[in-house]
């Protein structure tokens, strides 16, 4: 048997140390994140978010006097961060983009087993792309938020700001829950189509659909208020801003639905890669 | 298990629902390049994965280099690369990018992974292509870039599954010779194939598997070795009197194998003292062609162990 060419070259030992366990994650959120920042539409979509939901509110509030931040600069009338439907809206069409090709692109290519023949376990692999996919929607539910906020303490007349700091870190878990929330939403319709295209608009439809049949029975029972996504990360953060829930509604059914809707869809895109994984 | 076993179950016990995928299994593989050989549905696949760690076994247990896959998973798959059959590479991706992503994924640090992707690129000799995306390669590439990624973080063992599939003869041969000059470079080879020229040319040793069961194992040598008394005899004559020439073969010798194809009869015959028992047996309309001592091929040895019960 003979090579082609004059002078095949011969295989090289590779003679480095091996990284961390926890760095191999980093590689798989990494190339997710690089990969993303890269593509047009989340560039486009990250551009317009930035402009139309969080700059006029910065520079309204910045502009004006202010004693320190507090929970009306973040929800609530006028120009406020998560007071807008804007803000949701862009959300959910970010993460339809970011999420859409997460884990279908590998049921596509079946490139999962390039990931299980590693030391890559399930889990590893979900938190490694969800991480990716987190770390994009940072740059719109995120890191607007906390600069938003830093823009106002910065510029604020008042000397608590113990307080302006407690707010902005409301804003955070606010910003975390949002990326959370539509990210592992699309990561399982990801995980169940090997189209980007269907888990892309699968995640859209999904919360336009959820949002009608709000509508339709809301005149019912004011709780069918909370089966519209977008009330109830709106519900949320009045929740996490202290503001609570409205009288209307349930506070048991509140919890069932938001811990429902942000634990199955991670469930079920778990236990659909452990399927993969396992070569089912 | 032995001191020089790289790969060894014990009682391995493997069901899919009802199905039995790995039947008590037992199996020893020493260090070099080592052919795995089975019919479809024999366990190969099945084995592959219990020794990545990817199954449950019901019963008994595997070793990598003395390790339990499930308990060490990652020093386990670190020291593993995996070339699968079918197409599993990430086709917007060009090799180069591939192929660091995944020395990466393995424990290679960034900044070395792009030229470890550049060396063993050209170790399995894919040119300027590196840099295309792969959904445009041929077959004969994506094997290539497959071998490369399993490559990628220099592991001591390798499992291939088919790595020639697909290919035409010159990257076959070409395949081979890159992976005799990996059992060179002193790793461990598993190569599941169904090729069995192939595992001849590249295999020192060799384990059968059917119905999830060993059912042979060995060095190529000893399994394609004459047995003593072994004759592979042609004759030529009418259908009818080749028949009965086989009956009469059949009924004082054991036949190994026959094949009649219109007026030629090859067969392969046990336990005879010499070529003088075949003429004796033969009648007048009859040619005895040839009567060799018999060395029977890797696959004519994989048909009688896995027929043989």
């Amino acid at each position: 048997m003979a090579r082609s060419g004059i002078n095949p070259i011969s295989y090289r030992p590779w003679a480095g140390k091996r990284t961390r366990h926890i760095y191999r994650l980093y590689v798989i959120s990494r190339a997710v994140f690089s990969e993303k920042v890269r593509s047009k539409g989340v560039l486009v979509l990250l551009f317009i978010g930035v402009i139309l939901v969080h700059a006029f509110p910065l520079i309204f509030k910045v502009l004006l006097p202010h004693e320190g931040l507090t929970t009306d600069d973040m929800i609530g009338q006028g120009n406020t961060i998560f007071g807008g439907g804007l803000f949701l809206i862009l959300s959910m069409l970010l993460a339809a983009v970011v999420s859409s090709d997460l884990v279908s692109r590998d049921l596509s290519d079946n490139s999962f087993v390039l990931y299980f023949s590693r030391p890559i376990r399930p889990l590893d692999y979900m938190v490694g792309k969800m991480a990716g996919g987190f770390s994009v929607m940072s740059i719109f539910c995120l890191l607007p938020v906390l600069a938003f906020g830093l823009a106002i303490i910065a510029t604020q007349s008042g000397s608590d700001y113990l307080e302006s700091l407690g707010v902005l870190g409301l804003g955070a878990v606010a910003g975390i829950l949002t990326s959370v929330f539509f990210l592992g939403f699309g990561t399982m319709l990801s995980s169940v189509t090997r189209s980007r295209a269907y888990a892309g608009v699968g995640t859209f439809v999904s919360f336009f659909v959820l949002s009608l049949i709000s509508g339709l029975f809301q005149n019912i029972d004011a709780n069918w208020l909370l089966a519209n996504p977008f009330n109830l990360l709106q519900y949320s953060y009045s929740m996490i801003f202290g503001k609570g829930l409205p009288e209307e509604l349930s506070p048991n059914l509140y919890w069932a639905v938001i811990s429902s809707i942000l634990l199955l869809p991670l469930l079920v895109a778990y236990w659909r890669i452990h399927l993969k994984a396992t070569g089912k | 298990m032995k001191g020089d076993v790289e790969i060894g179950t014990e009682g391995l016990l493997v069901r899919y629902g009802p199905t039995i995928a790995l039947d008590k299994l037992t199996v020893n593989i020493p260090p070099g390049i080592v052919g795995l050989l089975g019919p479809n549905g024999a366990g190969k696949s099945t084995l592959i994965k219990a020794l990545l760690g990817l199954v449950d076994p019901e019963r008994g247990s595997v070793r990598v280099r003395g390790l339990d896959p499930r308990e060490d998973f990652v020093r386990v798959r670190d020291m593993i690369g995996y070339m699968p059959e079918h197409d599993c590479l990430i086709n917007e991706l060009n090799a180069v990018r591939l192929v660091s992503y995944m020395g990466q994924v393995s424990g290679v640090k960034s900044g070395s992974a792009i030229q470890r992707a550049h060396e063993v690129l050209d170790f399995v000799n894919l040119g300027e292509e590196r840099y295309r995306q792969i959904s445009s390669f041929s077959t004969g590439m994506k094997q290539r870039v497959k071998l490369a990624q399993a490559l990628a973080h220099d592991p001591p063992l390798l499992l291939l599954d088919e790595p020639t599939n697909g290919m035409d003869p010159a990257g076959r041969e070409e395949m081979l010779s890159l992976i005799t000059d990996i059992g060179r470079a002193g790793k461990t080879v598993l190569l599941s194939s169904h090729v069995l020229d192939e595992v001849q040319v590249v295999c020192r040793h060799v384990t059968i598997l059917h119905h999830g069961r060993l059912r042979g194992e060995g060095s190529v040598e000893e399994l394609t070795t004459g047995k003593e008394g072994r004759y592979r005899v042609e004759a030529r004559g009418s259908s009818p009197e080749l028949r009965a020439f086989l009956e009469r073969l059949e009924s004082r010798f054991d036949v190994v194998s026959s094949q009649i194809f219109a007026d030629r009869l090859e067969i392969v015959v046990d336990g005879l003292d010499g070529g003088g028992d075949v003429l004796g047996l033969a009648g007048p309309g009859l040619q005895i062609r040839s009567i060799r001592r018999g060395r029977p091929g890797l696959e004519e040895a994989f048909v009688e162990t896995i027929g043989g019960g």
